[in-house]
């Protein structure tokens, strides 16, 4: 394949990552989410699938970890609110001000982040078991 | 919290266990992991035992702190909790059966993630009482039974995508009638959509039901939607056969008892006569079609959908003692069909078949195998000391005395045509000499976990036959709690 | 005019599923999980057209945000059953 779109496909799979990145922040009062982040960075994924023909070298076989970890946040969003004495699965919301910027984080961001891990693992996964099988 | 803490175990458990055989799925095949496995099924007894101590305490939460009509309601009444105890039990025995099933081989991992997968969507399905939330928990249901299906050295995906493509099917149209009752009602809580119902008898809601109980009629194979089930269930190893016939199809059975208890217009007719009717073909035609069939599992998997019928007769039957029947029915034939099956798996490990055309005098090669084998039948006949005597009993006493005497006579030529089937497997392959079979019968001994597994299963079944005072009192507690319709509404609405 | 799409659709889905060949049975089952998501979001009611995100200015006129919830639990669960289906057929075809 030629140098440009494989240089291309590159850059495709930043912005794509970092856009992922966005969306998965911006997701509690706005469109986007885990779900949505992992489907964009999955895109940035299948163009670097398609120039090289193999996943990016540290993410072959590592599936496995980003599902793992993804369901250790969903637990810990799951499980936070119960040590506290609510109910599961309740927001609890912490301001932390660095600067002059103030940032919301909270439970639902980590579960946000458990969907994005354990999504993104399982494209991982599908393109680890039939793509390579297709192009290799 | 006494009882939270359980309940979060029990669904942080089956989690943290998929997680841990995910990463042993790396390996061709890790001689410890049926051990681990063994011991997060001890674990999941104990936290289910556990909780099952307060059973006469009904304990309701709601997800992320919304009120009851708005968010995600999960009751635990004492119909969860006896049902997940006695789940727990069985899933303990069948994992410790399949450490030595050589149908399983080296997909022993996917087995054990499909196993807590079911865990963790029956401990949902059971609970919930929001029907979205159901609808989930059902399609996790439906993706464990996938993988626990493929856990099979040898190639069944011709069976697995027709259980696949009607099982999706069905799946869809519980999500019409999900919109549908969402569109007449305004409510996704059971409760809700029960209180919703008795001011408005809409046209649109009770067909919206109907649909709904069609969709949860096609995971739970009855009559006419039944097909998937002879097909996918003996084409696959004994243990796998073994899960999907214990869990899979009896939680719809339990879904639908709660379904129908909360929502009167079910019980009512016209839907109360037809559901009736369709309960009697799924018991007529489940027993003529393993009247065709050779292989020991294919009768039995014809055999499942016949009882599933009986426990639907009773379902449907709106009187207390009626639940007493379907649960103790349900319960019974969990024990005893899983015997069952698992001396079919253990004849087909032994002699490479289990066609009745090809074993022959199984009785003389391994005289125990034969004792249990007898007893597990006959009880699943109904010959009286046993479990399936009482159980027939009170489904025939509760349809008569509620005037359907149609359903009597059905289900008493159904329990003569199984005695027949029962007879079948026991004249064939045990006592029968056979020239045409090729198979030698050679005598061979159980191994100690055979027979560990054999005894742990059928002796749950003759005790609740010999003695049924042993479950009964918890048996009538549930009826007790699912007939007092407004009590549960008001706590499921009011937690 | 919305269930009148939505039942001819349907009924092409339904169609399709019947079929013989097992790739249109699949199209068919996709089909199908498509119109129950517009079944889903019209269950809900068309009225609203402004989005209902929580800083919204809009008084009035908001669209009811539950059904969009249930279609993208649906979408996704679809999703993975119908990967999984794609790949048994590629298992079946494989000489």
């Amino acid at each position: 394949m030629s140098i440009i779109l494989k240089n291309f496909c590159y850059l495709i799979l930043q912005i794509t990552s970092v856009l992922s990145i966005q969306f998965l922040l911006r997701g509690h009062n706005y469109p986007g989410g885990g779900f949505i982040g992992a489907l964009v960075a999955s895109i940035g994924v299948i163009f670097y699938l398609l120039a090289f023909k193999q996943l990016p070298e540290f993410l072959i076989g590592r599936y496995r970890y980003f599902i793992a970890t993804g369901i250790v946040l969903f637990i810990l969003s799951i499980t936070l609110p119960l040590v506290i004495g609510l109910d599961p699965l309740t927001g609890l919301w912490q301001t932390v001000t660095i600067g002059r910027t103030t940032i919301k984080l909270g439970t639902p961001l980590v579960f946000d982040t458990g969907v994005f891990l354990a999504v993104l693992g399982g494209f991982l996964c599908i393109f680890d078991k039939l793509e390579i099988e297709a192009y290799g | 919290m006494s009882q939270l803490l359980p309940i979060t175990a029990l669904f942080i458990l089956p989690i943290i266990a998929i997680i841990v055989m995910l990463f042993f799925t790396t390996q061709e095949q890790h001689p410890r992991v049926g051990y681990y496995q063994l011991l997060l099924c001890t674990l999941s007894l104990v936290i289910t035992g556990l909780l099952f101590l307060g059973f006469d305490r009904t304990k309701v939460i709601t997800m992320a702190s919304w009120p009851a009509p708005f968010g995600i309601t999960l009751l635990f009444d004492t119909l969860t909790k006896f049902m997940l105890l006695v789940f727990s039990f069985i899933g303990l025995v069948i994992n410790y059966f399949s450490l030595g099933d050589h149908r399983v081989g080296r997909s022993q991992c996917y087995l054990y993630c499909g196993y807590w997968l079911l865990m963790l969507g029956i401990t949902g399905a059971l609970a919930t009482v929001d029907i979205f939330n159901l609808y989930v928990w059902c399609e996790v249901i439906l993706v464990s039974a996938f993988i626990i299906l493929r856990s099979d050295i040898k190639d069944n995906t011709k069976p697995i995508l027709h259980y696949a493509t009607i099982n999706i099917t069905g799946t869809l149209l519980l999500l019409i009638a999900i919109g549908l009752l969402y569109a007449s009602t305004g409510q996704l809580n059971m409760a809700a959509i029960a209180e919703s119902i008795h001011q408005d008898n809409s046209a649109l809601c009770i067909s919206a039901m109907a649909l709904l109980l069609l969709g949860l009629g096609i995971k739970g194979a009855i009559f006419p939607l039944y097909f998937w089930l002879p097909e996918a269930y003996p084409n696959t190893s004994s243990s796998a056969t073994l899960l999907l016939s214990s869990f899979v199809t009896k939680v719809i059975m339990l879904v639908i008892l709660r379904l129908v208890w909360l929502w009167p217009p079910l019980q009512a007719q016209p839907l109360q006569s037809l559901f009736i009717a369709l309960a009697c073909c799924t018991m007529v035609f489940g027993v003529f079609g393993a009247a065709n069939e050779h292989r020991m599992r294919s009768i039995l998997s014809f055999h499942i959908i016949s009882q599933l019928g009986y426990i639907l007769l009773a379902i449907f039957i709106p009187s207390q003692l009626a639940i007493v029947a379907a649960l103790y029915f349900l319960i019974h034939n969990v024990f005893v069909k899983s015997t069952l099956i698992m001396v079919a798996g253990i004849i087909e490990q032994h002699c490479g078949t289990d066609d009745l055309g090809r074993v022959a005098e199984l009785l003389k090669a391994c005289p125990l195998l034969g004792l249990i084998c007898f007893i597990a039948a006959m009880s699943l006949a109904g010959i009286p000391p046993l479990s399936g005597f009482w159980a027939k009993l009170l489904v025939l006493i509760v349809s008569f005395t509620t005037q359907h005497y149609a359903a009597v006579i059905f289900a008493i030529i159904v329990s003569l045509l199984t005695l027949y089937s029962m007879i079948k497997i026991w004249r064939y392959g045990f006592c029968q000499a056979n020239e045409t079979a090729n198979i030698a019968s050679k005598p061979f001994q159980l191994t100690t976990r055979q027979t560990i597994s054999l005894i742990g299963l059928s002796i749950p079944a003759v005790v609740i036959g010999l003695l049924p005072i042993v479950i009964f009192p918890v048996l009538e507690r549930i009826a007790a709690q699912l007939t007092d319709t407004t009590h549960v509404i008001n706590l499921i609405l009011g937690g | 005019m919305v269930e009148l799409t939505c039942g001819i659709l349907l009924a092409t889905s339904l169609y399709l599923i019947l079929d013989d060949s097992l790739w249109r049975r699949v199209f068919g089952i996709t089909l199908l999980g498509n119109i129950i998501n517009i079944i889903l979001l019209y269950s809900g009611g068309l009225e609203g057209i402004a989005p209902a995100f929580v800083s919204s200015t809009a008084k009035i006129g908001l669209s009811n945000p539950l059904p969009q919830a249930l279609i993208l639990t649906a979408i996704v669960i679809s999703f993975g059953l119908l990967v999984f289906l794609y790949v048994l057929i590629k298992v079946v075809n494989k000489p």
